[in-house]
């Protein structure tokens, strides 16, 4: 029983650092009604980002958002502004444009085999790294402090996200956007502009994502893999476009991860997480806290 | 050349466009002329296919050259849904995969033959497309593709934990072995590589007539149709959704054949090789970067992109692993925003500007 409460304890601190990593992808969805597949590149490029900031400054694992947060904006930023803003602007019609897909996609197998390339396929660790393996006793149950850590992150950014989308200017702008590109730049909105912000942003909390893994867990070239199609199902589970639904939906994936092996092979509980997504997508393609599209 | 056909063959600019009724007779001529020129050429590459295994010895260019008409063979399966009917399913080798073990478990425990046993795996893998395409083919956009990857990677992380699926031995992550001991036409197993280019040969060109039918067809048009305006198309009666899943069964059919000859190519099958998301990728990006919805793109693609993979695998994969990656997904990106219906535009411009010049010679000759 009590391994039971650990496991679920667990399954939701790496469900909410699973649904920080998916916060990105639904900011982006939300904005551009593209599902961006490059999402798990853009987390392997921050998770990158972090380990060699760490590694080379030799700086709290945590204390690199400084740099990764910044840089994965103006990464963001430009990668929306040079290599898909072109087919928005070809596609301006199109309601969801499935070229963009494509394209990044593209950008996915570039980005990851340009890192293979670089960096070679070794799993990376950080050195002297002051969070490695350090567990809080309650009781007779272990929790992972790197973890605690990563799922406070995960709600604040949510909540923080969340307010910046309701209550600031550039949110709201964002918002409109969101709701009709047309009315919006009729409004005197720069649509091109907006977009970039929200790629950037999505990519920045991607970022966040990114610094709270890297203590815990290895850099390696295809790491974006494992999360991008993770990513893909927790948005799904929890509503393309939601906030709260991302950190949720990730939580459920999480707690099925971790809880599953006390009944079955690990490896099971893998195809009863793609089980459950093909279930969602059936039954309520909106997912939990989504807004109902005409899908 | 103003009135172009849209299907984009390139081959066939038949006179249909005869929007002035005076056509004038050397207009005709012209015509019959660059018809009958298409047809030469068309003819002069049907015989050097059939006679190059006589030119290359090398087995490994053997494989490579199987290797481009498997691929072109399984984009043009992939684009009967994935380019007429304009969605994008990115999870095709699951069908592969139930191709591949349907044919190669019947041989190893029930001795049945795999030719048989790759008509099987053909109606198995319309069943399973079934399952995942009838709710799935009327969403738009990315829901479609995610949920094809979703079943694809289910299928694969379930093959690899089940060692026997009732009676059937699936042999979990390990794979199945095919021993090469019945060689023979009638085991679909060969010691040289030739027979096996004829077969995948024999099987791009039926597949390559069908989709040239299909295009032709009733289906063909409403296809189109519904993948680029579908509530036009629904007012005007058509019916998308059941034009969809007509074009996705034939897809997922024809896509479980080339399993089962993957099989018996290399005899040896394991979940992560052949339900594998880089073949699922790869067969949609061979498709997006010569041009989906035309029946040369696929072709072109594989012509293009296989032989890029193939060698750099062989010359950089110990310096540069992943090079080829990165050059498909540079021309992926490029091909899109410059060409978003893929390298088969210009390749068909070009290749109509040289028949005209040939026809134009014919002519003048002619007349001299």
């Amino acid at each position: 029983m009590i391994y039971l409460i650990e496991d679920t304890i667990n399954g939701i601190l790496m469900g909410s650092i699973y649904g920080l990593t998916a916060l990105g992808l639904t900011i982006i969805f939300g904005v551009l009604k593209v599902v961006n597949f490059a999402h798990g590149t853009l987390l392997m490029v921050s998770m990158y980002a972090a380990y060699w900031t760490v590694a080379l400054s030799g700086l709290h694992p945590y204390l690199a958002l400084v740099i990764v947060v910044p840089v994965m904006y103006v990464f963001g930023y430009y990668l929306q502004d040079i290599v898909i803003k072109p087919i928005f602007k070809a596609e301006k019609d199109v309601r969801e444009p499935s070229t963009v897909i494509i394209v990044t996609t593209g950008v996915w197998y570039v980005l990851d085999n340009l890192t293979l390339m670089i960096f070679g396929p070794q799993y990376r660790t950080l050195p002297n790294n002051p969070l490695q393996g350090k567990m809080i006793e309650l009781g007779d149950m272990f929790i992972s402090v790197p973890k605690l850590w990563g799922a406070i992150t995960a709600v604040a950014t949510a909540f923080a996200v969340y307010y910046f989308f309701q209550k600031t200017r550039t949110g709201r702008a964002i918002r409109a956007c969101s709701l009709d590109r047309d009315a919006a730049s009729l409004c005197g909105i720069n649509q091109y502009k907006i977009y970039n912000m929200a790629f950037g942003l999505g990519t920045a909390v991607t970022g966040i994502a990114a610094v709270t893994l890297v203590p815990f867990y290895n850099t390696f070239p295809s790491v974006g893999v494992l999360f991008d199609i993770k990513g893909f199902i927790i948005v799904v589970l929890g509503g393309l476009g939601s906030i709260p639904g991302a950190i949720i939906g990730g939580i459920i994936v999480g707690i099925i991860e971790s809880v599953g092996p006390q009944f079955m092979t690990a490896t099971w509980t893998e195809a009863i997480v793609y089980g459950l997504f093909l279930l969602v997508l059936f039954v309520k393609p909106s997912g939990l806290f989504g807004v109902k599209y005409d899908w | 050349m103003t009135g172009k056909p849209m299907t984009g063959t390139g081959r066939n600019n038949a006179p249909c466009e005869t929007d002035d009724a005076f056509l004038d007779r050397s207009a005709l001529a012209r015509q019959v002329v660059k018809d009958t020129i298409s047809k030469v050429l068309l003819g002069a590459v049907l015989i050097l296919m059939l006679a190059l295994p006589a030119v290359i010895s090398s087995p490994t260019w053997l494989h490579i050259i199987v290797l481009i008409f498997f691929y072109a063979y399984l984009t043009t399966s992939w684009n009967m849904v994935g380019g007429f009917a304009g969605v994008l399913p990115l999870g095709h080798a699951v069908f592969l995969g139930i191709g591949a073990y349907t044919s190669t478990v019947l041989s190893l425990q029930y001795g049945i033959s795999p030719w048989l046993g790759m008509f099987v795996g053909g109606v198995l893998a319309v069943a399973a497309g079934m399952v995942i395409g009838l709710p799935t083919l009327k969403m738009r956009g990315a829901y479609f593709a995610l949920a094809t990857i979703a079943f694809s990677e289910g299928v694969r992380v379930m093959v690899e934990n089940i060692e026997y699926l009732g009676p059937f031995k699936l042999n979990g992550p390990r794979g199945l072995q095919i021993p090469p001991l019945n060689i023979g036409w009638a085991n679909f197993m060969f010691s040289s590589k030739v027979p096996y280019y004829y077969i995948i040969l024999a099987m791009l060109l039926i597949i390559l007539f069908l989709t040239w039918v299909v295009s032709r067809s009733k289906l063909g048009y409403y296809l189109t149709a519904g993948g680029e305006e579908p509530e036009a198309a629904q007012a005007l009666g058509v019916n998308v959704s059941r034009a969809k899943v007509i074009a996705m069964a034939l897809s997922c059919f024809f896509t479980a054949l080339a399993g089962t000859f993957y099989a018996q190519f290399s005899l040896f099958i394991h979940p992560k090789s052949t339900i594998s998301l880089d073949i699922s990728f790869e067969i949609a990006f061979i498709a997006l970067i010569g041009g989906r919805g035309s029946i040369a793109g696929p072709v072109l693609g594989a012509l293009l992109l296989r032989p890029v993979s193939d060698l750099s695998r062989i010359y950089f994969g110990d310096i540069l692993p992943g090079m080829h990656l990165v050059i498909y997904g540079v021309v992926l990106i490029l091909v899109m925003i410059y060409q978003p219906r893929g390298l088969q535009e210009p390749l068909t411009r070009i290749y109509d500007r040289v028949i005209n010049r040939m026809a134009d010679g014919f002519i003048k000759g002619g007349y001299k």
